[in-house]
């Protein structure tokens, strides 16, 4: 079920409705919420909901295992199968045909023909979060930082809990599980600031990233077409997209979270105001980030290693996050450019090398401009496709005359929209003006019924977009 | 939970009464406006004409109804409607004839392609939004499909939906009169291009069923009110062996009504020259095809 549908519309008043008004003990509002986690996941395609069954079944079944044995060998093989089961599932469904295709590609360059048939795979929606999220509990439960879960509602409902079952933020079992134990009270304020979010998070998705993304995609559909300013005007447009499309997600699943008393980890902190790639990376996804530097980059030493130990690190740890996102060499890429930008700023940091400091303004363009330029990679069709952008969009030779490629008006409506969240997220940032503002309630229903109206008159209804990190 | 229930009810009425508020404006102006051709209709009133075209863009782009009127002086319009199917068709020719204008003759364009579409008009029925707070507009609507009870009955949700056409951007180039509407002053558009491409006519449907409900009501309106029903078929550029067979498999089913019936389907059979698109004639094929409509109206013998 999406977010951006009319189903879901009906779907969490009826489950809120429930929740609150028919149901008044834990266990009760956690069948209720497996429940309605099932169905929203099966919405799509209820065959995978097994998936999601048996990993839980997996992780909860190994968490009481690991909980009565001492002995370390035998606890480090009931991980090992945790993560074989998780990973082997994750590589299955997402990796299967690329390895082939890759194993196949690589033969062919060295004049040997391969014929080894892909299969058909769907990628189930949502399997590298839900991954990830049920592997943290073992990880963290052989790493003995949590005690394990001895109730399965609880553990079934905090790997498949509907808010953030497809698209995250990854929640830690530390922060989530615990959650699902204690008795939830109504709490007005969480509510409204949940409702708050849900709508702001729906104008991101619905009016700026799907907006955005009809100029994006005219421009990545067609590469060899489109030179000089359009493409990076659609490349720029795209950093937004994805925000959007990510963040807004991000807004509307912790929004629903606290609409149930639920409290979701913050995903996004104006990840474009960053000064440095480090710092993209700490408001960038931050879910996913810290998993990976707990559970990937600090396992490999981290930082407290040789200088070039460090750096190989830092560079797995890209090169993995990149190949998370997707199977294709272009998500690799994207990965690594941010690696070695992490590497450089890291070498940077610890032996001087610019014996200068740019002004902040030019730091935050500078580390939006590589941001923008590995999303080139991340957007593009393939390798080719990516390489050409970049020829393309430093060929000016037509002038002006190609910026065009839709209508003056609604090109006009995108440059406000993303100018608009800029300065939203640019006053949000610097001092608390917009919750003053808010204090006032005409102030906030006059900005509630706004965003309502602009979703209305420039949402995209026809030719929704998916949310991009649903492929994931 | 009393105070939030309270306030999100109270939020929820206050959000729609601005919208139904906004919906009234926006549907007024519209309507003021005759954008979109169903709406330009509906502002035509009391008119008494010897013959209306009926039919999709391949009435709305290929028949000339200012030169048929300069040559044989009969009066006419085209309410030809981009995309449209047979059910669109017959609420177009409901909506003249609520406006107190009456037509002797209605001739109406039949092919596979709108002969096999949905009833439910998925390409056309935007056009009407507007219009659905008139009655026996939403009593054709309700018949196809449930989602016509929302957009009546939700405010906004019409314009909402189908923003890519009723748009804010549409609105200000009403009001600050830069609209052109793509149609002249008899309800047809003609096209100077010329045709670039090589394909032939293709249907998606090759299985022509019988008989086709809308086409039927679109008959019974026309004997309940008195008016002569004519049907043709505009020119196609050319088509091979399977599509050919298509058309005469429809020809036939067409005559099975026993109504006059003109096909035109070879007249301008890979006259490349005279077409814009694979089925639909230029500028320069509208003045041949013109004459074929005039024949049909002054009753000469036109069958080919």
């Amino acid at each position: 079920m999406l977010f951006n549908s009319l189903a879901f519309l009906v779907f969490l008043p009826t489950v809120f409705l429930l929740y609150w008004f028919l149901l008044k003990e834990n266990k009760g509002r956690n069948v209720l919420l497996l429940l309605a986690s099932y169905l929203f996941y099966g919405w799509w395609d209820w065959r995978f909901l097994s998936l999601i069954i048996f990993s839980s079944l997996v992780d909860y079944l190994v968490g009481k295992r690991m909980a009565g044995e001492d002995n370390e060998q035998r606890r480090k093989r009931l991980l090992f199968i945790s993560i074989f089961v998780n990973l082997g599932l994750l590589g299955f469904f997402k990796y299967f045909n690329f390895f082939i295709d890759s194993f196949i590609n690589s033969f062919d360059f060295l004049g040997m023909n391969l014929n080894i048939s892909t299969l058909y795979i769907i990628l189930p929606v949502g399997i590298s979060f839900y991954t990830f999220q049920t592997m943290s509990y073992t990880i963290d439960l052989y790493k003995q930082e949590i005690k394990p879960c001895n109730d399965p509602l609880a553990f079934f409902t905090f790997v498949a809990f509907f808010p953030q079952l497809v698209a995250g933020p990854i929640e830690r079992a530390s922060h989530l599980l615990p959650q699902f134990y204690k008795k939830r009270n109504f709490d007005y304020t969480q509510a409204v600031s949940g409702l708050r979010l849900i709508l702001w998070g729906m104008f991101k998705k619905i009016v700026i990233a799907d907006r955005l993304a009809e100029y994006v995609n005219i421009i990545y559909s067609d590469p060899a077409a489109h030179t000089g300013l359009p493409v990076i005007l659609g490349t720029i447009f795209f950093a937004f997209q994805i925000y959007c499309d990510f963040s807004g997600y991000s807004d509307i699943a912790i929004g629903t979270a606290r609409l149930f008393g639920f409290d979701l980890m913050t995903n996004f902190r104006t990840p474009y105001f960053s000064k440095t790639i480090k710092e993209f990376w700490s408001r960038w996804h931050i879910s996913l980030s810290t998993w990976f530097r707990d559970y990937v980059y600090i396992p490999l030493g981290g930082n407290r290693a040789s200088t070039s130990r460090w750096i190989t690190n830092l560079m797995i740890t890209f090169v993995v996050s990149g190949f998370w996102h997707g199977a294709n060499w272009t998500f690799v890429i994207w990965g690594a450019i941010h690696g070695i930008v992490n590497g450089i700023e890291a070498l940077n940091s610890k032996f001087q090398l610019l014996k200068f400091r740019l002004p902040t303004i030019l730091q935050v363009m500078l580390t939006f401009t590589i941001v923008c330029f590995a999303w080139i990679f991340f957007r593009a069709n393939s390798f080719g496709d990516a390489i050409l952008i970049i020829q393309n969009a430093v060929d000016f030779s037509n002038g002006l005359s190609n910026v065009k490629i839709i209508s003056a008006f609604d090109l006009a409506i995108l440059l406000l929209l993303v100018g608009f969240l800029i300065s939203t997220e640019l006053i949000s940032q610097s001092d608390n003006t917009v919750e003053k503002l808010l204090k006032n309630q005409t102030v906030r229903y006059i900005s509630y019924i706004t965003l309502i109206l602009l979703i209305v008159f420039f949402g995209v209804f026809q030719n929704k977009q998916d949310f991009i990190y649903f492929q994931f | 939970m009393r105070k939030f229930a309270k306030k999100t009810i109270v939020f929820f009425i206050l959000v729609l009464v601005i919208a139904k508020g906004i919906d009234v404006i926006i549907t007024h102006y519209f309507l003021q406006s005759g954008y979109y051709k169903p709406l330009w209709l509906n502002k035509i009133k009391n008119q008494n004409l010897d013959y209306v075209l009926l039919g999709n863009s391949r009435v709305y782009s290929t028949i000339d109804v200012g030169e048929i009127e300069k040559s044989t002086d009969l009066k006419g319009l085209n309410l030809g409607l981009d995309g449209s199917n047979f059910a669109s068709q017959l609420l177009m020719l409901k909506i003249f004839h609520k406006n107190n204008n009456h037509t002797q003759k209605v001739l109406l364009q039949v092919d596979p392609t709108v002969y096999t579409a949905e009833d439910n008009d998925r390409f056309a029925a935007y056009n009407f939004l507007p219009l659905l707070e008139k009655k026996y507009v939403f009593e054709h609507y309700k018949a196809l499909g449930n989602e016509y009870y929302l957009y009546k009955y939700i405010p906004l949700l019409k314009y909402g939906k189908f923003n890519f056409k009723w748009s804010i951007e549409n609105l200000v180039k009403l009001k600050l009169n830069r609209w052109n509407p793509p149609y002249d002053q008899y309800g047809s558009y003609l096209h100077d291009d010329k045709y670039q491409g090589d394909s032939l006519q293709h249907f998606e449907n090759t299985n022509i069923p019988e008989p086709n409900l809308y086409l039927q009501k679109i008959i019974n309106y026309c004997k309940v009110n008195d008016i002569e029903l004519i049907l043709f078929t505009a020119p196609y550029i050319d088509y091979d062996i399977e599509n050919e067979a298509v058309i005469d498999g429809f020809n036939n089913t067409i005559r099975g009504y026993n109504l006059p019936y003109y096909t035109y389907h070879n007249l301008l059979r890979k006259d490349y020259d005279l077409f814009y698109d694979n089925n639909h004639i230029n500028i320069n094929g509208v003045r041949i095809f013109n004459k074929k409509i005039e024949s049909i109206l002054l009753k000469e013998n036109t069958h080919l």
